[in-house]
């Protein structure tokens, strides 16, 4: 029906018109070339994606080196003392990044272009410091062997020399 | 109803106090056995309501027996050493009246029933030659002024009677050569002459006798004056009777006794025992020599082991038959004690020589036939060196089908209920047989007496003694004057073909050896013996080719002898160093020999030489325990670095005592290596004296001495360590390594109490903690951990995790004392040996009781508790898996129904 009135009458407006009804044939303003703007959005639309998936990857490289003040943070309020609590956080803070360094190609399989090897590196690095992070929690909590009482129990006793013996005079 | 319940609310508030041992675990794992000592004097009370014996015994103690068992019902023990020594006994209707001392006699009342003191008095009597009792008198005989004078106390209340009797004596000639009984004295003049005069009445008669002899010694507990007169090996009977010398021949070797029957009649009852498993009895009226035939009998048992019997009292009746027949209470030379029903048998038999316990080993049983038969087939072939083992491919397939078919005849043996035939290699009984965690040993002990006995350590059954009869005596210790039986575990039951053997030394003109077989108590090879003195013993480091441990034997010229002589050894030993310390000139000398693996041309050379002068003298020497595993090697300080401790193997400690002006006594330990001769470190305790108790373990040592200026007992504790830098891991030397003397930590301790015995426990691997065991005077047995006598105990705060903060004096809870009610008096040692398992160290206590217990310093971490609940844990496990295929089976169901659905 609209198409009909809308032919009949070339420079009539309707205004009874539905809202919702879209208007299928508006007429492009004067100047404007489909063509032109089609080309654009087509270019644009290329470059946003990709910038996009750098800026994702670049938020997976660098999530390890974001989570250290957090990390930081329940380290502090974890305390030094050992119990069970303690000790499982401790062990979270060494098998998350230990973990995230073993499937680091599964994590990195998607993601390609010019800086990979970037991203993987950072997020190496920021696992690393993770891991560096929480053997200095171990090693303020204790749990590290670094004292020599701490490999005490490995030490044999020494093998004598001479042999002796003896006592009182029997007589 | 109130009062009721306060008191029930007490009641209960006790029931948990103490939580050392629970009660029904008492009994279970320890045993006491009660003695009284080698027999002094007896008496028997046949009256029907009490029926008892009373004894007095060298070791000071007062007892009553029950007559049917010889079982103890009442016990008192009385001073120790001369000033307890019982001199008298004297039974009256309700008391048993005990003279006891030396220079101040004291004489007691005890109640016949229960033993309790009913009256004590004392006088002095320095000059006392006899004692007896007539009338109700004590009669103290001494000589004074060329007389003989007699004292009289009223037995009970000590009121001195009336006037002291004098008699001239010319005719007494010391009491070397007179004797008294019965209230008669009889001396054996120089010119062959026998006076017996009697002492009861103040009067001069003496009646005389011509007759020569070499000694005279009176019939204990005659009732009448009796006497043996030996003259160059004839024994002569000299009696007294109607005033009247008589004389009887007596046949030699035989102890005699007179028994008074019928007022008017004696009975002359005569003991002997002509070999060691026989008492030969004889009976006889005394004035014509009529033998009584049911008085006479001759009694053999394999498993009595007796020699020179004596009867101690006796006690004669007339039976319905209208014959003679007696009781005796009989105590033999080695200190066995026996009620003999004559004519009959032996009633009971107490071995009371294992009062004077002098060495104690303990001895692993061999394993079972099965098991042997197992480890010669699968046994590795380190420790099992010994057997043949072939190794074909058929011999080991017979072999495996001959220990198969002996496991199911052993099978078809215990299902059936045939009584366990005795093992084959071991000729023992079949329960004789090491158990999985090494508890059930065999604790091997001399006595001085001169009987080895071999007792089963889970009861204290006595499974077999030995009586050395000829074969030589004991060394003598020279710091205490008591005698020492240096024995030897030369090969223990871990090799198979062989069987494990101790070896005893003796003293006779040449050195003896006896060797025993401490499973059965057998002696195989017999005594050995070497044409020289032996001066010290040492065994070797290294087993010889017949896996036996030899013995380095220094002889009086201190040239080395290998004993058993001849053997080559598996391998070349180690250098070897000997020291030698002599009490009695202050000597000590160090020795290396040089041991070829031929076992031939020993050689040794002095190499130091250390002089203790005069009135210094060595009283104990501390070397640790040649058993002992050191696991940790050194200890964890606060800010978590370790502090060495300084473990020399060859490091001896040497206490000396010396009389000093200023402070009565000074007590020295000198921790001495006894390679270099170098004198570690030394320390004074002033005002020191005895009892003192060394104990040397690991790396530290404890010393108590009884302090005469705070008086009190103090135990000062050392510990050596060698600083925060270990010098060598690998090996230790005494020679050649650096001389940096050891950090010594030092402290003492204050003991609420006596001691009589100290030892360490002592483990498998030295992994589980030491606790020191204390024997006090008051019959307690203490398990004090060491860390209570640690030196490093903090002074002000601790600094050390866990470190108690030092307090002088130790506790001694109620919890620790591992002997709960069983008081242990008069406890001369304590030993202790480790178990297969970690946790569990075997304790033997001996002195007059005899005690066994086993302790677990660190709680019993490697076995479940005995309480442990087998049957609930099975029946949960069953439920669970019960469950689980059920809900499995009911869900797979549900899963099926949902699918048609």
């Amino acid at each position: 029906m609209t198409t009909v009135k809308s032919k009949t009458f070339k420079w009539s407006l309707d205004f009874t018109r539905n809202k919702h009804e879209k208007s299928t044939d508006n007429v492009s303003p004067p100047g404007y070339s489909q063509l032109a703007g089609q080309n654009g959005t087509e270019l644009t639309r290329d470059s946003e994606s990709s910038r996009l998936i750098i800026k994702k990857s670049w938020d997976l490289a660098l999530g390890p080196l974001k989570q250290v003040p957090m990390n930081l943070f329940i380290m502090y309020m974890a305390g030094n003392s050992i119990s069970i609590f303690p000790i499982m956080m401790v062990g979270m803070l060494i098998v998350r990044p230990v973990k995230a360094l073993f499937t680091l190609q599964t994590t990195f399989k998607t993601i390609e272009g010019t800086q990979a090897w970037g991203q993987k590196f950072i997020f190496f690095i920021g696992n690393c410091v993770n891991i560096v992070l929480a053997l200095y929690k171990c090693q303020s909590m204790g749990l590290l062997p670094t004292h020599a009482s701490d490999w005490l129990a490995f030490i044999n006793q020494p093998t004598r020399m001479e042999y002796s013996g003896g006592g009182f005079v029997l007589s | 109803m109130v009062s009721k319940l306060i008191y029930a609310a007490l009641l209960s508030s006790f029931l948990f106090t103490v939580n050392g041992l629970y009660e029904d675990q008492a009994g279970k794992f320890d045993w006491k056995q009660d003695y009284v000592g080698e027999v002094k004097f007896s008496s028997i009370d046949v009256d029907v309501t009490t029926k008892r014996l009373y004894v007095a015994t060298e070791k000071n103690v007062v007892a009553s027996l029950a007559i049917d068992t010889g079982d103890i019902i009442w016990r008192q023990i009385l001073e120790k050493g001369p000033e307890g020594s019982v001199e008298l006994i004297h039974p009256t209707k309700s008391k048993i009246i005990t003279v006891s001392g030396v220079d101040v006699i004291k004489v007691r009342g005890w109640d016949v029933k229960d033993g309790y003191l009913h009256f004590e008095w004392s006088t002095e009597s320095s000059y006392a030659l006899y004692l007896f009792v007539f009338n109700g008198l004590l009669h103290n005989v001494y000589y004074s002024n060329n007389l003989i004078a007699v004292d009289t106390y009223h037995l009970e209340t000590g009121v001195k009677g009336k006037a002291t009797y004098t008699f001239p004596a010319h005719w007494f000639s010391g009491s070397d050569r007179c004797a008294l009984s019965s209230g008669s004295l009889a001396c054996l003049d120089v010119d062959g002459k026998l006076n017996i005069g009697s002492l009861i009445k103040s009067n001069t008669d003496r009646l005389g006798l011509d007759m020569i002899g070499d000694k005279i010694e009176a019939i204990p507990g005659s009732p009448i004056p009796a006497f043996i007169v030996t003259n160059k090996n004839v024994e002569k009977l000299v009696y007294v009777k109607e005033n009247k010398i008589l004389v009887r021949s007596s046949t030699s070797r035989s102890s005699s006794f007179i028994y008074t029957y019928m007022a008017d009649r004696q009975y002359l009852l005569q003991i002997s025992s002509p070999m060691q498993d026989t008492i030969v009895t004889e009976g006889s009226i005394l004035e014509d020599s009529t033998v009584i035939e049911s008085l006479s009998s001759k009694e053999s048992k394999s498993s009595l082991k007796i020699s020179n019997p004596r009867i101690s009292s006796a006690f004669c009746g007339r039976s319905k038959a209208n014959t003679v027949n007696c009781v005796a209470l009989v105590s033999t030379q080695d200190q066995s004690l026996m009620l003999l029903k004559m004519p009959g048998s032996i009633k009971w038999h107490r071995e009371e020589s294992l009062t004077n316990i002098i060495n104690v080993e303990f001895v692993d049983l061999p394993v079972s036939d099965i098991e042997a038969a197992i480890e010669k087939e699968f046994g590795n072939k380190e420790s099992f060196l010994d057997h043949s083992v072939s190794t074909g491919a058929f011999s080991m397939f017979v072999r495996r089908l001959f220990s198969q078919l002996q496991q199911l005849r052993t099978l078809f043996a215990t299902v059936l209920g045939i009584i366990e035939s005795p093992s084959e290699t071991t000729g023992t009984k079949s329960n004789l047989v090491r158990d999985q965690f090494g508890l059930h040993k065999i604790i091997v002990t001399v006595t001085s007496a001169g009987k080895i006995f071999g007792i089963d350590n889970l009861n204290g059954e006595i499974l077999w003694s030995v009586l050395l009869c000829g074969v030589g005596t004991f060394y003598e210790n020279r710091v205490n004057g008591l005698p020492s039986a240096p024995m030897h575990l030369q090969r223990n039951s871990k090799h198979l073909s062989y069987s494990p053997m101790c070896t005893l030394l003796l003293k006779s003109e040449k050195i003896q050896f006896v060797y025993i077989y401490p499973i059965n108590g057998e002696s195989k090879n017999g005594v050995t013996q070497v044409p020289y003195r032996v001066v010290q013993a040492v065994p070797l480091p290294v087993l010889n080719i017949e896996m036996v441990r030899s013995l380095i034997l220094f002889d009086s010229s201190n040239s080395p002898h290998l004993y058993p002589a001849d053997t080559p050894l598996s391998s070349k030993p180690p250098p070897l160093y000997i020291y030698i310390a002599n009490p009695t000139n202050g000597l000590l000398q160090g020795f290396t020999v040089n041991v070829p693996i031929s076992g031939k041309e020993l050689s040794a050379k002095e190499v130091w030489k250390t002089q203790f002068n005069k009135p210094t003298q060595i009283i104990a020497i501390g070397s640790r325990d040649a058993m002992e595993h050191v696991h940790s090697q050194g200890r964890v300080l606060s800010d978590r670095s370790v502090l060495y401790k300084y473990i020399n193997p060859n490091m001896v400690a040497i206490l000396t005592l010396a009389p000093d002006t200023t402070h009565k006594s000074v007590l020295t330990l000198h921790l001495l290596d006894a390679v270099s001769g170098i004198i570690i470190y030394s320390v004074v305790h002033k005002r020191a004296s005895h009892p003192i108790h060394l104990v040397h373990s690991e790396n530290w040592l404890l010393c108590s001495y009884y302090n005469d200026k705070t008086r009190r007992t103090e135990i000062a504790s050392y510990e050596l360590y060698d600083g925060n830098q270990l010098s060598n891991s690998s090996d230790f030397s005494s020679v050649g390594g650096s001389l940096i003397p050891p950090i010594v930590e030092k402290q003492a301790y204050i003991l609420p109490g006596f001691l009589q015995a100290m030892k360490p426990t002592i483990t498998e691997k030295g992994i589980t903690s030491k606790h020191i065991l204390m024997a006090t005077t008051t019959g307690h047995l203490l398990e004090v951990p060491w860390a209570f006598l640690d030196p490093r105990r903090p002074l002000g705060e601790p600094k050390e995790e866990g470190a108690i903060p030092y307090i002088p004096e130790l506790p001694m809870p109620s919890e620790s004392m591992i002997n709960y009610n069983k008081s242990l008096m008069r406890v001369d040692g304590i030993y202790t040996t480790p178990s297969s398992l970690e946790s569990t160290c075997l304790v033997f206590v001996y002195g007059l009781d005899l005690f066994y217990t086993r302790v677990a310093p660190s709680k019993t971490f490697d076995v479940l508790k005995e309480d442990f609940d087998y049957l609930v844990i099975i029946i949960v496990t069953h439920i669970l898996l019960i469950s689980a295929y059920v809900t499995k089976n009911l869900a797979s169901q549900k899963a099926l129904k949902q699918a048609w659905k």
